[in-house]
């Protein structure tokens, strides 16, 4: 995804929004939020099942949305798909985000794809961007963090 | 912009000959196994079907390439991604109101190109290949090759369609394409002499076409040449 040279994108085969491995603790869910940091509150809909997991994470470095793969300034939680109707994020520092959902059904910590392309497993980002070749872009998601906290309604879409 | 977009355009007509190669080459090479002499002496014409064809997959390319780009960077199009967005009935529907309109834009040009004048311009070079194979699936002219390569571009700015079904659509579109034009029939006998045969066209009604030039026009149905009374029916079994 690094550059994203936008238009040379095949039908759908950016969709990386793998979200990788990274375990829940960077930051978790349900954190006392502490002196000097906002609290972010997503609202999650439209969640099809409660099976697996629900894999987010949020980060300002637009070259590693939407997986935030190996993001220092991300942050990321990982919570069963039955108690993800809120995810938070606690102590985030000020800036420019944005936030990518991952429905992980069979919680194999990636986004299953048929034939290599279109995802079968749900998806929703912040500022409800869409999306149609591949993935949103970084812009078209991103929310400014200030000091205050922030709420969000994400809306979950299953291509499949 | 201008680069993103010609890189758009560009990929997509490395798609299209690609896809092109790909399944003319495997039903090239299963026309081997099953009819193993039908195409042969036939290498100078299919040396030129492959021409045209490549020469076809850029007038295809940069329409579909243009109306990608737009579709991911200005949100063109009706195409959809979010399977919730319409009924699921709609998934069949939308499958056959695609392939009905292609049907019968195809119909009335083909007819349209099949007038003497426009015939020498446009699509005589579709009918050089005698008998065709499945390399000349994409062997037109490039008049011809712009009136079907603007059909599914056009679409999709009209008719809602989910991304899978658009999928395949191209899909439906690529096989019948190759297979209409191989020289045998690989749909079993019981559905090309059935009722619903009977609507449907496959490799004996378009061979047809080919051998007499003046019946069966249409596409995916026989519905327009039923009704217009250009239907003969199917060539014989070879």
């Amino acid at each position: 995804m690094q550059n994203r040279p936008r238009a040379g994108k095949a039908l759908l085969t950016c969709l990386s929004l793998a979200l990788l491995g990274a375990p829940a603790s960077q930051l978790a869910a349900q954190g006392a939020p502490r002196a000097g940091g906002a609290q972010v509150v997503i609202e999650v809909t439209n969640l099809r099942n409660e099976d697996g997991v629900v894999r987010a994470c949020m980060t300002r470095d637009a070259r590693r949305f939407p997986r935030c793969q190996d993001s220092a300034q991300g942050y990321r939680t990982v919570v069963p798909a039955g108690e993800a109707a809120t995810l938070r994020f606690t102590n985030v520092a000020p800036g420019t985000y944005a936030i990518a959902l991952l429905h992980d059904e069979n919680d194999n910590g990636r986004a299953d794809r048929v034939l290599g392309m279109m995802p079968r497993e749900g998806f929703g980002f912040s500022r409800d961007a869409p999306v149609n070749m591949g993935p949103p872009d970084f812009e078209d998601a991103a929310i400014e963090v200030g000091s205050g906290d922030l709420h969000q309604t994400i809306r979950m879409r299953y291509m499949l | 912009m201008l680069a993103a977009i010609l890189l758009s355009a560009l990929a997509m007509t490395l798609i299209v000959a690609v896809r092109y190669l790909l399944t003319s080459g495997g039903f090239a090479f299963a026309t081997r196994i099953v009819r193993p002499s039908l195409y042969d002496g036939l290498t100078p014409q299919i040396r030129k079907e492959v021409y045209w064809s490549l020469a076809s997959a850029a007038i295809y390319g940069v329409p579909a390439g243009v109306v990608a780009w737009g579709w991911q960077e200005l949100g063109w199009t009706r195409i959809y991604t979010d399977l919730a967005a319409y009924p699921l009935w709609y998934l069949p529907l939308s499958l056959f109101i695609y392939l009905f309109a292609h049907d019968t834009w195809f119909y009335w040009t083909h007819r349209w190109m099949h007038r003497p004048k426009w015939f020498r311009i446009a699509h005589a070079v579709h009918h050089a290949s005698r008998p065709p194979t499945a390399w000349a699936a994409m062997s037109f002219h490039p008049i011809e090759a712009l009136t079907g390569a603007i059909v599914i571009p056009v679409l999709v700015f009209i008719v809602p369609v989910h991304i899978a079904v658009l999928g395949l659509i191209l899909a439906i579109m690529t096989l019948m394409g190759v297979t209409n034009h191989m020289g045998w029939e690989m749909f079993p006998r019981w559905l090309v002499h059935s009722r619903v045969g009977n609507w449907l066209i496959t490799a004996s009604h378009h061979q047809r076409h080919h051998d007499e030039y003046r019946c069966n026009y249409g596409l995916y149905f026989r519905f327009w040449d039923r009704l217009c009374k250009t239907d003969r029916g199917l060539a014989k079994p070879s």
